[in-house]
């Protein structure tokens, strides 16, 4: 070993290093392979709330209502200010999210539509919603009625897990 | 060059494999995997509209005898819990579990008065969660959390995990 000195360029001992590169490798494939199969779409403004569920998301369709913004499949629907709607977007019983339910009839049309040519695809009512912590109920109130009155009756709200207690 | 040149001199090659390609191999996968690496989890809690579940429990009802109907109220002091024909009745006649000094709503009380309803009524399900208008959406998940399931060190020193009530109906909430 010693006697490599002389050669000039020094070779450095790399075993200690790749000893370290393989067990990471191994615990990042370990990893890799229990990270959640649904691709969430989400949006930069939102804080989850944490929760020690633990439920994994399903692939529905996904309303997200972050700081600013009422978003369904990535588009943005509406506005809110704290958690209000600006009331020329509420219909007359001040529940109804009029953009919102127009995007929600859309999609459930198109999957009802699937639905009747692909016997994989059901429509079964069900919608994710991702929601600031700090939103009041009011809006979530909004949210649900206006999703209710376009036949998507239950929600699976989205948190962190909370880990350990 | 150098370092082929060196290895022909050594007999012993045995004693220097050349692992600089394994290195650059690793060095490649490694941002990959730690790119698709996600360090905290999506999970998510059911819910659902009063209408809907009206109508699911009510042909379940049927062959039960007792109907309990349980309420947890959300309030600016506290948890009022209350079931068909009352309110429950906390700590020397109050009704609402109040919160802790520090301001914060206390999860862990509602939590065993949970698993003490529970023990009377094992076939219940549902609970009704009626939050006010600003009640925030992190105070109604750590509601629904603590209705749902209670976490209990069994005689063995595990962990235990017992449902409560898993089946969350919003109710329309106090205007």
């Amino acid at each position: 070993m010693r006697t490599k000195r002389k050669m000039g360029i020094p070779e450095l001992n790399i075993t200690a290093l790749l000893d370290m590169f393989t067990m990471l490798l191994i615990f990042l494939l370990i990893n890799f392979s229990s990270a959640t199969s649904v691709n969430m779409k989400t949006s930069g403004f939102i804080t989850f709330p944490k929760s020690v569920s633990d439920k994994k998301p399903i692939d529905v369709l996904t309303i997200v209502a972050d700081k600013y913004n009422i978003i369904v499949d990535g588009k943005i629907v509406a506005k809110h200010n704290n958690g209000a709607v600006s009331s020329n977007e509420m219909d007359d019983t001040g529940f109804e999210i009029v953009p919102l339910y127009e995007a929600l009839v859309k999609y459930s049309d198109r999957t009802k539509f699937i639905a009747e040519k692909n016997k994989t695809v059901k429509s079964e009512g069900k919608v994710i919603l991702q929601m600031d912590k700090d939103l009041p109920f009011s809006l979530l109130r909004q949210i649900m009625y206006t999703a209710g009155q376009a036949e998507y009756n239950e929600f699976k709200f989205v948190a962190l897990q909370k880990s350990g207690k | 060059m150098q370092g082929t040149n060196r290895r022909k001199k050594r007999i012993q090659a045995f004693n220097n494999v050349n692992l600089t390609p394994l290195l650059d191999f690793i060095v490649a996968v490694i941002p990959v995997l730690l790119l698709s690496v996600t360090f905290f989890d999506y999970v998510t809690l059911d819910a659902s509209l009063p209408a809907f579940v009206g109508a699911e429990s009510q042909s379940s009802s049927q062959n039960s005898e007792e109907k309990l109907g349980l309420t947890v109220a959300i309030t600016d002091d506290g948890f009022v819990v209350g079931g068909q024909g009352g309110l429950l009745k906390v700590n020397g006649g109050e009704t609402t579990i109040r919160k802790k000094a520090t301001g914060d709503y206390n999860y862990s009380s509602l939590n065993n008065k949970m698993v003490e309803i529970k023990k009377r009524f094992s076939k219940e399900w549902t609970v009704i969660i009626v939050p006010q208008s600003d009640t925030r959406f992190e105070t109604l998940i750590s509601t629904m959390d603590a209705t749902r399931e209670h976490m209990a060190v069994d005689a063995s020193g595990k962990m235990q995990k017992e449902t409560l009530f898993p089946d969350v109906v919003i109710g329309g909430g106090i205007l």
